[in-house]
């Protein structure tokens, strides 16, 4: 089927993110199974051999995040995807991958609770796991869309955020939105501008893999191609090699978190739905934000100015935009499949006369938009 | 040192070891045509060479410069076999043994492979 | 600028770090013998490892080095290795990196038989960070986690990666660089999933807990405890016992490397779509 030219599809989420990928230049996945996000793995292990990519099933997800990285250091645009329990278990290397700065994207289709929790739910949990998993400083970027053809597009966004970057992406979707099928038109590749990371433009024996000195995002040369460097997830100086020098251990980490803070206008992205005259808003995401836009709708049926932020980026958080949202807004409600993460966020940021009310459940089963009606009446 | 000694600056220095002239030393046994070449400056002074040379060919020289305390030298140059166990069992790039017939039939396995 | 090894070494970065008399720089330089002897070029070679004192080794080596997490090497190198198949893919990892944290990993490489040559230095300890006891340490000794004595029982690592599928499976020790250097060459030129496990002293923590805290006496007692593989062909387990076997014990050359099996599906896959 076609429209205006575009293929027509009829897909769920899973299988969006995963031609997503292969439409943005991946040829390298390294997976395990995990409920909600196992589909990814399936259509990659079909999709990725028809193109000449590599599919691999690890003994663990750990080894999943490690081969991601090995095969995006020896030049591949990979990605892996995982829930909750996976995630929690490759917060090491993707701490190593921000360390070393090697660019790739990480799927996290959440489900509910913590541990084991609903494998077939919906969660939005894992928030601030996103921001802080890993040990130490870090910048994140984390993508949240919740409509299946901005799946596709934030997907390839995802890609080229993570070679401009030279950082591992997140795409932060839900069981619902993994699951849901959804129709999407799907750009023509002469549509879809895809980035590449900076390489060296300089010879190998002047090449140093982590030389700022063009900015914040060192060029790095693939492995195998005559440049010889080494990496190492120990602090390290621009030769790539350890170093305990307090001043450039100080100077590095602050470079890497840098070079996507300095750039939030690049990475943020966010929808204002009728939020122009709006007296009480809604600050969601992903599954939540769906319903919440249905809430919206029925408030200003009943004369209630209600509005939408949504975000479709998650981390960097959009702190100013949020903060003016707050100064011109009677409160705020906050839909979010967990007990309270996003609104703590929000809270660091409000003005202190908005009020903020949150719609929280954990158990599994989606917010409904009267629930959200229910609270922005309560602010009205 | 007997005469078969030299404190040479070996011709294939390069930039890097400017400077390390002294620290490079080569003993040349001509019967046999082998060199026994000593970087002193990366000698730990640990003496596995010296416990597993089986022709007392190596002491360790006091050196109370270094913080090691004593460093490995070539005592008797003509009595080595090139059994290559010093540089075998040194593991710190410190000794090199370099016998013409085995060099080129090492060569010439390399060229085989 | 020792001729035979610069090729290979980041000179600027010698002497290395490794205590004087530690086995590690011995089985390194073996490495770098078997790399000169087999022709291999710096730019085609990848050299990863975990953590640990082993773990220092590819900052020395000038080719495609990384240093990953702790346990983890494998996994990086196989993302390597499939990534670029036609390429020379070698790890090197201590016994606590490679069979404890490591373990997982290290049997699952083995089992695929994908084309990555493992060194794994058993120095029976844990050195890098003080000398706790590893999964090889031997029961009785002390440790800085066994104060008492250990009893935690080791691993036999080359039978645990026969079992496994390796299909090319050698032990060497310190005592002896140049057969260390003929079967790490053998582990190099061998297509499928090889493991070279060479045992080290570490006479800064395990020696020195256990009275033999000289590097020369401690490798004596490793050297004196080996029994080459064609012997122990001969002798009864009585004999065996407290002995490690040294010398090529398992080489398979029927099983499918695991790169090559997936281009196989690549071809399939393309033959359908």
């Amino acid at each position: 089927m076609s429209h205006n030219g575009h293929k027509v599809v009829f897909w769920a989420g899973n299988q969006v993110v995963a031609e997503a990928a292969i439409a943005a230049g991946c040829r390298f996945f390294a997976g395990y199974p995990i409920t909600p996000s196992s589909e990814i793995a399936h259509i990659m292990s079909k999709r990725l051999p028809m193109v000449g990519g590599r599919f691999i099933q690890m003994e663990d997800e750990i080894a999943a995040m490690g081969a991601v990285i090995g095969a995006s250091l020896a030049g591949k645009k990979v990605m892996t995807a995982t829930s909750g329990p996976g995630f929690s278990l490759k917060q090491e290397n993707i701490g190593f991958a921000c360390m070393v700065e090697a660019p790739c994207v990480v799927v996290n289709v959440m489900r509910g609770g913590p541990s084991t929790g609903l494998p077939t739910a919906l969660g939005q949990a894992d928030i601030m796991q996103a921001r802080w998993g890993t040990h130490g400083d870090r910048a994140v970027i984390a993508l949240t869309p919740a409509y299946l053809d901005e799946v596709y597009r934030e997907t390839i966004r995802a890609f080229n955020l993570a070679e401009r970057f030279r950082i591992p992406v997140y795409i932060l979707i839900d069981e619902v939105i993994g699951h849901l099928s959804e129709r999407v038109e799907l750009p023509e590749p002469s549509e879809i501008v895809l980035e590449e990371r900076p390489r060296p433009t300089v010879p190998p024996e002047k090449f140093l893999p982590y030389d700022s000195s063009a900015g914040d995002v060192p060029p790095i040369a693939d492995y195998f191609t005559n440049y010889h460097f080494h990496m190492t997830g120990l602090n390290h100086d621009k030769t790539g090699f350890p170093t305990t020098n307090p001043t450039i251990c100080q100077q590095e980490e602050e470079r890497m978190i840098r070079k996507v803070e300095a750039r939030i206008a690049e990475i943020e992205k966010y929808e204002q739905y009728r939020l122009d005259d709006a007296e009480i808003a809604v600050i969601s995401f992903g599954s939540s934000a769906r319903a919440a836009a249905v809430a919206v709708n029925t408030a200003r049926e009943k004369g209630i100015k209600a509005g939408m932020f949504r975000l479709l980026t998650l981390w960097p958080f959009p702190s100013e935009a949020v903060r003016k949202l707050s100064e011109r807004v009677k409160g705020i409600v906050i839909p979010e499949a967990n007990l309270g993460q996003l609104i703590h966020v929000i809270a660091e940021y409000a003005s202190r006369g908005c009020r903020l009310v949150g719609v929280n459940k954990v158990g599994g089963v989606p917010i409904y938009p009267s629930e959200v009606l229910a609270k922005i009446e309560e602010l009205a | 040192m007997s005469e078969e000694q030299e404190t040479v600056a070996v011709n294939h220095l390069s930039e890097e070891s400017a400077g390390l002239e002294q620290e490079i030393l080569t003993s040349r046994n001509i019967a046999q045509d082998t060199a026994i070449i000593i970087y002193r400056h990366f000698c730990k002074g640990c003496e596995i060479c010296v416990e597993v040379c089986p022709k007392d060919v190596l002491r360790m020289a006091v050196t109370p410069d270094r913080w090691e305390g004593a460093v490995v030298e070539v005592v008797d140059v003509e009595a080595c076999n090139a059994c290559m166990l010093c540089e075998h069992q040194c593991p710190d790039f410190a000794i090199e043994v370099y016998n013409e017939k085995k060099e080129k039939k090492a060569q010439a396995k390399k060229a085989a492979s | 600028m020792p001729i035979r090894y610069a090729h290979y070494l980041r000179m600027s970065h010698i002497p290395h770090m490794w205590c004087p008399g530690c086995g590690i720089g011995i089985i390194v330089k073996a490495m770098l013998r078997a790399f000169d002897a087999l022709a291999w070029n710096t730019e085609d070679l990848a050299v990863i490892s975990g953590i640990g004192c082993t773990s220092r080794a590819p900052g020395y080596i000038d080719a495609n080095t990384l240093h990953t997490t702790h346990g983890r090497a494998l996994t990086f190198a196989t993302g390597i290795k499939l990534a670029r198949p036609d390429k020379n893919v070698v790890v090197i990892s201590g016994d606590g990196d490679a069979a404890a944290i490591g373990g997982n990993h290290l049997v699952h490489s083995c089992r695929r038989n994908i084309d990555i040559t493992m060194i794994i230095v058993n120095n029976y300890i844990y050195g890098m960070t003080g000398g706790q006891y590893s999964p090889t340490t031997p029961i009785g000794s002390k440790a800085a986690t066994a104060p008492w004595g250990n009893m935690d029982p080791p691993f036999d690592l080359s039978k645990l990666c026969i079992g496994a599928g390796a299909t090319y499976v050698a032990r060497g020790h310190v005592g002896s660089g140049a057969q260390l250097e003929r079967l790490i060459r053998g582990g190099l030129q061998h297509k499928g999933f090889a493991v070279i496990e060479a045992l080290s002293n570490c006479h800064t923590q395990f020696g020195r807990r256990n009275k033999l805290s000289d590097p020369i006496e401690l490798i004596e007692h490793i050297s004196k405890n080996t029994v080459n593989v064609r012997e122990a062909a001969k002798m009864t387990p009585e004999e065996l016992a407290g002995k490690m076997v040294v010398g090529l014990l398992h080489k398979d050359e029927t099983r499918e490397e695991y790169c090559d099996a997936y281009e196989k599906v690549i071809q399939r896959a393309q033959t359908a779509a």
